[in-house]
């Protein structure tokens, strides 16, 4: 009987490849096409070595963890592997997950705003793309523990609409902006500089946000938008005085059309 | 030789006669069409002050040069102004000299013994359209570069002489601006002299009474120069020269179409032997045309010059429509 099992597990052979997997799961493998994560394995969220494909050709992987399970964990250390930056931001949020205590009384993590709208998280949801977070998967999630009348919320809801709004003024600058830096009389330079400066900001807010140090935040989205606006403004005056140009033609075309009307007055009276 | 280059140049009699003609009463019967020249050299004089304040403010670099001429048109007070002046001056200038070359062709002004006033006229042409071309290089936008990439392939073997290599460098930049600046403002300006002197020398073509001594004339001059400058003012400031965005060398050459001078030969490039008939054939025509027309045929003169002048023209509009 043991030889039997030894020689079942022998002729086991692995079966964790994501070509392996992705044969039966063709939808989570439809999630990951596109995505930035398609060049990770599926064991590598799944984290386990068990799937093995057994002699008559089946695969098991009884122990593979779905998403469910695996949330306690929530991959925070996974993901973290790669965006750093993110992770660093939110080690000093009020929500770093204690991956040491047991499930249950975990604070949020990676999953919980950034596995598309399903609050229920089921495996097999469109997690797999790990989507950027929308505004409302968020504020959902703040939701399982915030009053939404509570000061921590409201700040939070504050914040994305402050960031919502500086997105919109900077694509809103530079559609209006187009073709304009090819116009004559007024440079576009500051105006540039301030929406490549914004545009930064703005990239470096998705990072910090996870931080949710809404003071310093605030602050910093305030240091991309003050000089953006000034610059819209001031560029916006500077073509409107460019517009009244004409004010320094008109003496010297009055000028011009009376020296004519002198030379041929003078020319008619030499002739007489 | 001598005696002839002396009997038609008169070098030696103009240093003499230089004071005494400034004074002299004008030829009567000279109507506005003769102060085309002068509409002509007043822009001239334009091109000459606007262009001194921007190669103030210019940089001869590959990577400078774009930079600068934005700083020019945005950011110097009044920068616009004297680059719109310049570029619409240009036009200006072009379509004058074209008015004047074909006025003059169809009073056969060229005739002896003023055959050297026109000879002297179509090559000051000719320098205009090279101070055009290396005008138009200058700011170094796409248009620039494709430009001067197909001059370069034009020049055939001669090609490397003007860009230097296969794509501009700082030298071509340098070459291109002392071109423009240096080499075509003297010639231009030396032509310009020997084509004044030389109309002072042997009278308007037209001029019937010498003494009548008509004040209308310079009145006339006077306010054709007026008006070329009013009007070149509107232009200026009316539509204002904006700056097309930067070269960039790695973008292949996009069928774009040239500044409407080099329309004919645009389109006689697609269209093989018309080429040279375009770029040799008619300013050969030109130069030769008061040795070949001595006043045999003048029906026959102006049959065979309309029937060239429309080739071009159509050339010309077929380039700008294709």
């Amino acid at each position: 009987m043991i030889v039997l099992i030894a020689a079942l597990f022998l002729v086991q052979e692995r079966a964790d490849t994501p070509e392996a997997c992705m044969k039966c799961h063709t939808e989570q493998a439809n999630e990951l096409k596109g995505s930035v994560h398609a060049r990770e394995t599926c064991i590598s969220c799944h984290g386990t070595d068990e799937v093995v494909k057994n002699p008559r050709g089946t695969v098991s992987h009884r122990h593979l963890p779905t998403l469910k399970s695996w949330r306690g964990r929530n991959l925070v250390e996974d993901c973290a592997a790669c965006h750093t930056g993110i992770y660093d931001a939110y080690r000093v949020s009020g929500h770093t997950i204690d991956t040491k205590k047991p499930l249950g009384e975990m604070k949020k993590g990676c999953l919980d705003c950034h596995a598309g709208d399903d609050p229920e998280l089921t495996p097999g949801g469109r997690a797999h793309g790990i989507p950027k977070a929308s505004r409302g998967a968020i504020l959902n999630s703040c939701r399982g523990c915030h009053q939404t009348s509570s000061a921590d919320y409201v700040s939070g809801r504050q914040l994305y609409q402050d960031q919502d709004v500086l997105d919109g003024r900077i694509s809103a600058i530079e559609v209006a902006m187009r073709g304009r830096g090819s116009k004559p009389g007024v440079s576009v330079r500051e105006v540039t500089a301030a929406l490549a400066g914004a545009k930064r900001t703005a990239a470096e807010l998705q990072i910090r946000q996870h931080g949710l140090q809404f003071k310093s935040l605030e602050e910093l989205r305030a240091s991309a938008a003050g000089p953006l606006e000034a610059s819209y403004y001031s560029q916006s005056k500077k073509e409107k005085e460019f517009e009244g140009r004409w004010k320094y033609a008109v003496p010297f075309l009055m000028f011009v059309g009376a020296s004519i009307v002198f030379v041929q007055l003078r020319a008619r009276k030499g002739t007489t | 030789m001598i005696e002839w280059l002396e009997s038609r140049l008169g070098l030696r009699s103009a240093w003499t006669s230089a004071t005494t003609r400034l004074t002299r009463p004008l030829p009567a019967g000279a109507g506005y069409r003769v102060t085309l020249g002068v509409a002509a050299a007043t822009i001239l004089l334009v091109q000459c002050c606007t262009g001194a304040l921007l190669a103030l403010y210019y940089t001869p670099t590959l990577d400078g040069a774009h930079d600068s001429v934005a700083v020019i048109t945005q950011e110097l007070r009044f920068g616009w102004l004297a680059r719109s002046l310049h570029v619409w001056g240009m036009h200006l200038l072009v379509g004058i000299l074209l008015l004047h070359l074909l006025a003059e062709f169809v009073r056969g002004s060229y005739r002896a013994p003023r055959e050297m006033i026109w000879v002297a006229g179509v090559v000051l042409f000719a320098v205009i359209a090279a101070g055009v071309f290396t005008g138009q290089v200058l700011p170094m936008d796409q248009e620039a570069y494709q430009g001067l990439k197909i001059a370069g392939a034009t020049a055939g073997p001669l090609g490397p002489l003007v860009i230097g290599s296969r794509d501009p460098t700082d030298a071509t930049m340098m070459r291109f601006f002392v071109a423009h600046i240096l080499l075509i403002p003297a010639a231009f300006i030396g032509l310009l002299v020997l084509h004044a002197l030389l109309v002072g020398r042997h009278r308007l073509h037209g001029a019937t009474a010498e003494t009548s001594g008509d004040p209308t004339f310079l009145a006339r001059c006077a306010t054709a120069s007026l008006v070329t400058i009013a009007a070149l003012a509107i232009l200026a400031f009316a539509w204002p020269k904006g700056l097309e965005p930067k070269a960039d060398f790695t973008k292949s050459i996009a069928e774009s179409k040239p500044l409407w001078l080099f329309l004919p030969l645009y389109q006689a490039k697609k269209m093989g032997p018309v080429e040279w008939f375009v770029l040799f054939g008619v300013p050969l025509l030109l130069v030769a045309l008061p040795f070949l027309d001595r006043g045999q045929s003048r029906r026959l003169t102006l049959i065979a010059g309309f029937i060239v002048i429309t080739a071009v023209a159509a050339l010309g509009v077929m380039g700008a429509t294709s």
